[in-house]
């Protein structure tokens, strides 16, 4: 069971991820020479995605419950994205991908 | 000393003074979370409910046996098969000591959900015990156990805190798993187990020591409501769960339990009723409470409340609930997570799992360091051999231990005089067996070598669970894949999970050995580095 309220933690922390200079290099090469005003851009997006992640989980199950869920969705993309970036770093511009498309999709439908 | 230094060394130590301790809490805490479904895996005997419950037929029959077995009890609690519990459990509980106060004991008796008919399952304590193991340790009396887990919940709390506080790049190394560097893997596993579930980690440990409020800050209600008698009456007035109607001792017979069933099924929205609870059965006061399990906010359960007597239903009246009761039923809902469906326990579990990992490697971590230290320096670091025959015999020889337990429950023979209480003593005689290996090899080979015999003996007995199952019982993976019984075979599948990730660890930690033993200059450069 993927939720919208996940993928969205999981773009977030990638975003965030890609904000540090050693995981830019390893996962995502041709943004190795980003400006510092793009690197903000993408902390501010990586911060945006995790709020409305928040913002959906207590729409979905009310304040108590969703705020447990949403602990839980930014605990499992964290593992999830730290495991991403230590084996296979090369695969992140495509999960990124997938999960924008996924997300799209998911709210479209 | 700086203060980042003092905070580390105030780490360090509260963390090694208490990890092997709250290793074992992490790992049979969260074995709570399926604390239903490891006793069903354990009394393969009660037969799985059939078809949905029929209660007109089998209610009447509970409302029987409890009058004939407990005339005088001064509760019932009838719990039904719904949800994760597929049993069909009457409850009850004796009188309280009118001297002392001390309330009754709860007895309970497993009725076929099918029949009815009394069930007589073997004797074991299921995975109830194992995780009240977690605040009640064993042998030992409950309040200097809640007192000891406690304090080792304290020495979590200092070491969640400090360990924030001396992680010097806690943004910078979020997502950092270095694998590869021997220095800093360990470091790195310690800090992501400790790291990303943070949440959980600071909830498990704060509530834990709020639910133990009343053994160890004691002193406070004490203080302010006199000690004994006066105390339990201040705690029925703030924590009962409704208003407290006193025992008239006036004698009427209780109310048909299935018309108040009926009822309360009528009025829950289609859920199905899990519970009913009676207090002070056959008295003119008794009360009556139906519930349901609740699918928004934290508390699990629903009740509607019944006169025992008439049944007559009680008004949704405001009942004021203490702030000091909304806050602990608030940390008890969310430490115990019985909210939670199968996706979020399973979450809640591997939290819990993060959580042994994280005092695991960091037990691990004093140990890699003070070798370092001791091959740099050419010094012997005191305590060493110790706290390294600790760490192998606690973190693999727990597990092994528990494995211990499940399968003395298969293989026990069922007329043994305290059996359930034997199935027990396996589980420590067996961590007892772990520790001694650990001492007594460590003082032969390296410690790395006792970390491979164990780890391969926990991957050869978790594999064996299933199989002595399979031979012991007719609850196998073949009948209860076949059938579709994901609860029983995901036991099964689970112990074989176990096995394989041990049996990996194993063959990994080999495979490094061997690669270090012959080592190339390139390899012992990174090492150094």
């Amino acid at each position: 069971m993927i939720t919208s309220e996940f993928l969205l933690s999981l773009l977030g922390f990638i975003f965030l991820s890609l904000t540090l200079k050693r995981h830019r290099k390893e996962a995502w090469p041709a943004l190795s020479r980003l400006s510092q005003k793009k690197i903000q851009l993408l902390k501010i997006a990586g911060f945006v995605c995790l709020l409305l992640a928040t913002a959906l989980s207590i729409d979905a199950y009310g304040w108590s419950r969703g705020l447990v869920w949403e602990c839980v969705w930014l605990s499992l993309a964290g593992c999830f994205v730290s495991l991403l970036l230590s084996y296979q770093p090369r695969w992140t511009p495509t999960t990124t991908l997938v999960i924008t498309f996924t997300l799209i999709t998911s709210f479209w439908v | 000393m700086s203060f980042r230094l003092s905070i580390t060394w105030l780490h360090t130590w509260t963390g090694l003074l208490g990890c092997w301790l709250l290793y074992f809490m992490f790992i049979t805490g969260s074995t709570g979370y399926f604390d239903d479904e490891i006793s069903r895996w354990m009394q393969p005997e009660i037969p799985v409910q059939m078809s949905s419950f029929d209660a007109a037929t089998l209610l009447p029959k509970a409302e029987e046996y409890l009058r004939d077995v407990a005339p005088d009890a001064a509760h019932y609690y009838i719990d039904f098969p719904v949800g994760r519990s597929p049993f069909y459990t009457l409850w009850w509980q004796t009188q309280s000591d009118p001297q002392t106060g001390r309330k009754g004991i709860w007895y309970n008796k497993k009725l076929d959900p099918n029949t009815g008919a009394i069930v007589t399952p073997r004797d074991t304590h299921g995975g109830e015990l194992l995780y009240r193991m977690h605040y009640v340790l064993h042998y030992m009396p409950t309040s200097l156990a809640h007192w000891i887990t406690s304090t080792a919940a304290m020495l979590m709390l200092v070491g969640l805190i400090s360990g924030v506080v001396i992680h010097r790049r806690i943004f910078k190394d979020f997502f950092s798993f270095r694998r590869r560097k021997p220095d800093r893997s360990w470091l790195d596993l310690h800090n992501l187990a400790g790291v990303l579930p943070l949440p959980f980690h600071l909830m498990i440990t704060y509530s834990g020591l709020i639910l133990l409020m009343f053994t160890t800050m004691l002193a406070v209600p004490v203080a302010n409501y006199g000690a004994g008698k006066e105390i339990r009456m201040a705690y029925d007035r703030f924590f009962s769960e409704h208003e407290v109607r006193e025992a008239s001792g006036n004698k009427a017979p209780l109310v048909e339990l299935s018309t108040l069933y009926q009822d309360a099924a009528q009025r829950s929205n289609g859920h199905p009723i899990s519970f009913i609870s009676v207090d002070n059965p056959g008295d003119s006061n008794g009360i009556v409470s139906v519930g349901w399990h609740v699918t928004t906010g934290l508390t699990p359960f629903q009740p509607l409340h019944y006169d025992a007597v008439n049944g007559a239903r009680f008004e949704e009246q405001e009942h004021s609930v203490s702030g000091a009761k909304t806050f602990y039923d608030t940390m008890e809902h969310l430490h115990e997570g019985q909210f939670a469906g199968p996706l979020l326990r399973w979450l809640y579990f591997f939290s819990g799992i993060a959580g042994a990992v994280m005092v695991a490697s960091g037990g691990v971590l004093w140990a890699i360091r003070r070798q370092q230290h001791q091959k740099a320096k050419g010094l012997s670091v005191r305590g060493l051999g110790l706290v390294q025959s600790l760490n192998v015999g606690t973190f693999v020889g727990l597990p092994i231990a528990i494995a211990c337990y499940f399968i003395a429950n298969r293989l026990l023979p069922l007329e043994l005089a305290g059996r359930g209480d034997w199935e027990v003593h396996c589980l420590f005689i067996a961590w007892l067996i772990m520790l001694m290996h650990a001492f007594v090899r460590s003082r032969r080979v390296d410690h790395i070598t006792v970390w491979q015999e164990q780890l391969l003996l926990a991957s050869v007995i978790f594999a064996a669970i299933p199989v002595i199952n399979a031979i012991t019982s007719s609850v196998h993976l073949g009948e209860t894949l076949f059938y579709g019984d994901w609860v029983l075979a995901s036991f099964d599948l689970f112990m074989l999970a176990l096995a394989l990730v041990f049996g990996v660890a194993r063959y990994k930690l080999r495979a490094k050995t061997a690669r270090q033993s012959e080592p190339c200059d390139a390899e012992l450069g990174e090492a150094r580095l």
